[in-house]
């Protein structure tokens, strides 16, 4: 290889310099309308280098792209000398022969160790809608909710429940058909209740992957809506040490955030690195413009370290975080009973107002949350076939309900413990070589998750054991301007409810269960096992149509095994005043998705659309219960009597669109707007599915000032957003109307001091700051109160030493 | 490098350890806090003396399953029975008697007679066969409902007994002496607290 390299250095030093002094001489020369479209990749790894500095002749260099592209037009036939650089990397110069449009392919030879390409190897492009939260942008999230970090992206809104804290909602799906990832690592909780927000620190990410679509090859069966992939930021690869903190404060709910992280790495002992960080959030309930949201505090804290060692083929890391948070609920919810509840819809304000506060203490109906995540995870990088990974991961999450009760009680009513050991083993083959613009690159590995479930508390989910394996490969062809992606993925799952034998009887009398469906059922607790096959397959095709438009298309089918609260769930809700049975019986449900997805990205615009559609064969949906003679079925308990909400399997169709746009005309200004748009149709019935978000659209404007005395970044922003009403909902699955159509005005100013070494942000935003009064249809406070009014928060980010990026 | 991996793997089963450690503070497992009512029972014993009438609304494996048993209540009409209202959770073993703590928490709770068959405090209905009075009152002086009085004369209805918590908002009382008028003149909807139990029976007031 680098005999080679020399040579070709040679010729093309004597080449070039013969060649500079030519063109310019004739002047009978045809037209220069030539291309040349080039391609940097490393020689031993074929992943693409990024960022190298190209030299075309006498033209102004240029860097390659994240996929080391890059483009040179407006080329005269001919011999053109080409330079290509990058630190680490030895100089490539070589003459190039114009005729047309002509492509080449550039391999750099690395003069250091291998192990260092590797990590800086960009991440393959995603198939699907993919955005990146990170750097800048995630700062400015800072201080918020993890949902709300990444509520800023098309095609993602918040489900809102009664306390501080949201989930996301993907494209209309949420909870159970999203992936959480952190650290690497599939985030094990309760996921499926509509007021558990995701048990997640938002200052734990570095950079935030928002991917919109099946993605069941790639993140498990589950991943039906998309997946979200929190990313901590790197260890220190060279000896330092460098920390940020972050000190945040909000007008509504009244309260602040202080968040801290310090990065070293040791000179004496090279390879080794650590992280330690921290964060505790405390919040008093928010007021709406005319009253406070009674009890929706919230007290939240987390801390964790990471400890890695690097040598030149392996990589060892253990980490281990620690969330915890007490969240209030509001007391305007009244879900005890169903005729308290619909009068309640009929008022301008909740009950007993008068008597609301805006306070920090949290009382009596709130959720304590602790989640734990310990991981290990081993690289090795020395084996010819490509790179080992091998991670373990322990995840242990408690989450306790606590209801308004007699002074008698005190402990909580629902009781969730779950613990989860996750095993995977993958190796990343080194990309081979198929021709000079072939490269076939792919990652196969194979997952184990051993899960147990311990519930004690009011009649609502049973115990459960769990063990589940999967197995999968995704190949992917990485061509010049094309690169086609395919991926197979087989899961098993075998799940075994632990039903106390009360339980047991209480299920088959109401029909849930035939009596002979479970083992021995003279036993208490009676077992009832499940297994279920998952498979899942994908494919996907990415275009470089030009070196500023992209096209990607990707189909996919998931098939995800039923949760076991919608196999088992039996008793009053906790979120709705509704009496809920599970359906033991139910088979998984399969999604055949499709999502085409166009982008282009010059100096002043970028700008991305997708659209997409979805069929899910045996929809899994939570329902009300039609009788035979087609009315709702309602349920005498001793609190009255409750509608009945089944989970049955129907089939449903997704689709939508969504997109956005920013365009910088001049460095001073920059115009972004947005738009989401998904439906929902209940196939069998014909009728919309419940909870899909409304159409929503944002526009921002940004001005920036130009750097001077001292600041620099520094710009002013005003952002309006307009949500729909939902006009698309079946009146019969759910228990009111959606709210009107609403617009929220926000504004935001920061800027940035150095000084030396260190880094200090101010920015001052404010949000509703019209004090709009507004219900949201994906939001569980609808039917009850208003949404939050008018907010600034006020936040101060240093960063000491920062890592050159 | 075998002595890195194991360190990794120390660590880390040390931290799970950790985790087992300290994860088992306070779980409750007693019955006793998922405050389960299966049984409300109601007991008219005549002013006259003679034997008591007991009806009950009996749910006893909880909600869902089987579907509650409800006694009708037949009295005699013209006369005054002394009606005590208790609460039951039979999904214990002796059954759990709610009742003593809506009484120690008198001041929280009350209970309301409402229905066709009921003209009192929360229902205003002077041809109904029942004529309710609260006969018990809370430390504040306010009625809770446990012992209550009513007068009889002939017809039908139905009698609806409703448990109501009325916790205290940031300090502020939320049962005030005006909650069976409210109850009247605007149904539960008007009044704040949580329904506890609410079961409905069928009346039959018959001459002796």
């Amino acid at each position: 290889m680098s005999t080679r390299t020399i040579t070709s250095v040679l010729a093309c030093a004597v080449a070039g310099a013969l060649q500079l002094s030519q063109p310019r001489l004739a002047s009978a020369e045809p037209p220069c309308t030539g291309v040349l479209d080039g391609h940097v990749v490393d020689a031993l790894t074929h992943q693409p280098v990024a960022g190298a500095t190209v030299g075309a002749g006498d033209r102004a260099p240029q860097r390659t792209d994240a996929s080391g592209h890059f483009l040179v037009t407006g080329l005269c036939p001919g011999e053109l000398s080409l330079t290509v650089e990058r630190p680490e990397y030895a100089l490539d110069e070589r003459t190039v022969v114009i005729t047309g449009a002509t492509s080449v392919e550039v391999e750099l030879v690395h003069l250091g160790e291998v192990i260092a390409i590797e990590d800086e190897a960009p991440e393959p492009e995603n198939m699907r809608a993919t955005a990146v939260v990170t750097g800048e942008a995630l700062e400015r999230t800072r201080g918020r909710a993890f949902a709300e970090a990444v509520a800023a992206v098309p095609g993602v809104s918040l489900l809102r429940s009664g306390s501080s804290l949201a989930k996301p909602i993907i494209r209309g799906q949420y909870g159970r058909r999203l992936a959480l990832l952190v650290d690497g690592v599939r985030h094990r909780a309760q996921e499926w209740g509509l007021d558990h927000a995701p048990e997640v620190d938002p200052f734990v990410a570095g950079k935030v992957s928002v991917v919109r679509g099946a993605a069941g090859v790639q993140y498990g069966p589950d991943a039906v809506g998309g997946a979200l992939v929190v990313e901590p930021p790197p260890l220190l690869r060279a000896p330092g040490l460098t920390a940020e903190g972050h000190l945040v404060g909000t007008s509504n709910g009244l309260g602040g955030t202080v968040a801290g992280r310090v990065r070293g790495a040791p000179a004496a002992v090279p390879g080794l690195a650590w992280m330690v960080e921290g964060t505790a959030r405390r919040t008093a309930s928010p007021v709406t413009p005319d009253y406070p949201l009674d009890n929706t505090g919230s007290r939240e804290w987390s801390a964790g370290a990471s400890l890695g060692y690097r040598t030149a083929t392996f990589e060892h890391r253990v980490a281990y975080r620690r969330y915890q948070a007490q969240l209030g609920v509001c007391r305007c919810l009244r879900i005890e009973s169903i005729d308290d509840f619909y009068a309640q819809l009929d008022r301008e304000k909740p009950l007993g107002v008068e008597h609301y506060e805006r306070e920090f203490s949290i009382e009596r109906p709130y959720q304590g949350i602790a989640h734990d995540l310990a991981l290990a995870r081993s690289q090795w990088k020395g084996w010819s076939l490509g790179t080992v990974t091998a991670t373990y991961a322990f995840q242990h999450d408690l989450r306790r309900e606590y209801d308004v009760v007699r002074q008698a009680t005190t402990g909580a009513q629902f009781n969730f413990r779950l613990s989860t050991h996750d095993a995977d083993l993958a190796l990343d083959h080194r990309s081979i070589h198929l021709s000079d613009h072939w490269h076939l690159r792919g990652r196969t590995g194979v997952v184990a998750t051993v899960q147990t479930h311990r519930y004690t508390g009011l009649p609502l989910v049973p115990d459960h054991d769990a063990l589940a394996l999967g197995a999968y490969a995704i190949e992917r062809l990485v061509g010049h301007d094309l690169e086609l992606e395919v991926g197979a993925r087989y899961d098993v799952l075998t799940r075994t409810v632990a039903l106390d034998r009360q339980d047991f009887l209480r299920m088959v009398r109401s029909d849930q269960l035939a009596p002979g469906a479970c083992e021995d059922d003279s036993a208490d607790p009676v077992r009832c096992g499940s297994v279920f096959h998952a498979l899942s397959a994908s494919l996907g095709a990415l275009a470089r149509i030009t070196r500023q438009a992209s096209v990607k298309l990707d189909l996919t089918t998931t098939s995800r095994p039923p949760s076991p609260d919608e196999q088992y769930l039996n008793g009053t809700s906790p979120t709705l005043p509704v009496y809920g049975l599970g359906a033991p019986a139910l088979r998984p449900e399969t999604t055949y998705a499709a999502s085409l997805t166009g982008a282009v990205a010059t100096e002043s615009l970028a700008a991305e659309a997708s659209v997409y559609g979805s069929r899910v064969d045996d929809y899994i949906y939570f329902a009300p219960a039609i009788g035979p003679d087609g009315n709702p079925i309602f349920d005498v308990l001793i609190r009255g009597t409750f509608p009945r909400f089944t989970t049955r399997a129907t089939d449903a169709t997704f689709w939508g669109a969504d997109g956005g746009v920013e365009w910088t005309p001049v460095r001073a200004l920059t115009l972004a707007a947005q738009a989401s748009l998904v439906r929902g149709r209940d196939e069998d019935t014909g009728g919309y599915l419940a909870f899909v978000p409304a159409d929503r659209v944002r526009a921002t404007l940004t001005a920036r000032a130009p750097d001077g005395a001292g600041l620099h970044d520094t710009f002013v922003s005003v952002t309006g957003t307009f949500v729909a009403a939902q006009t698309r909902y079946d009146p019969r699955a759910d228990l009111a109307p959606p709210p009107d159509a609403y617009f929220l005005l926000g504004a935001e100013a920061g800027t940035k001091i150095r000084t030396g070494d260190h880094l200090l942000s101010i920015a001052l935003s404010g949000t509703n700051l019209t004090n709009a009064r507004y219900r949201d249809y994906t939001s569980l406070l609808r039917y009850f109160a208003d949404e939050p009014g008018w907010q600034v928060l006020l936040r101060l980010s240093f960063h000491m030493s920062p890592p050159p990026t | 490098m075998f002595r890195t991996s194991t360190i990794a793997l120390l660590l880390a089963s040390s931290a799970v350890s950790l985790l087992a450690a300290c994860g088992d503070d306070g779980d409750d497992h007693g019955a006793h806090e998922l405050e389960v009512i299966t049984t409300v029972i109601l007991t008219f014993t005549p002013d006259g003396g003679g034997a008591p009438i007991v009806a009950e609304f009996d749910d006893p494996d909880g909600d869902g399953g089987d579907p509650p048993v409800v006694d009708p209540i037949r009295l005699a009409a013209d006369t005054t029975y002394a009606v005590t209202v208790g609460f039951e959770n039979r999904l214990e073993n002796p059954p759990e008697d709610i009742g003593a703590e809506v009484r120690d928490e008198g001041d929280e709770h009350q209970v309301f007679f409402t229905g066709t068959a009921v003209d009192g405090p929360a229902s205003d209905q002077p041809a109904a066969p029942l004529a309710h009075a609260y006969a018990d009152v809370d430390a504040e002086g306010l009625p809770i409902g446990l012992a209550s009085e009513v007068t009889t004369q002939a017809g039908t209805g139905q009698l609806t007994i409703t448990l109501r918590h009325l916790p205290p908002i940031n300090g502020a009382a939320t049962k005030t002496a005006e909650l069976a008028a409210q109850v009247r003149d605007g149904g539960f909807a008007a009044i704040g607290g949580e329904t506890d139990a609410q079961v409905t029976f069928d009346v039959t007031v018959a001459a002796p």
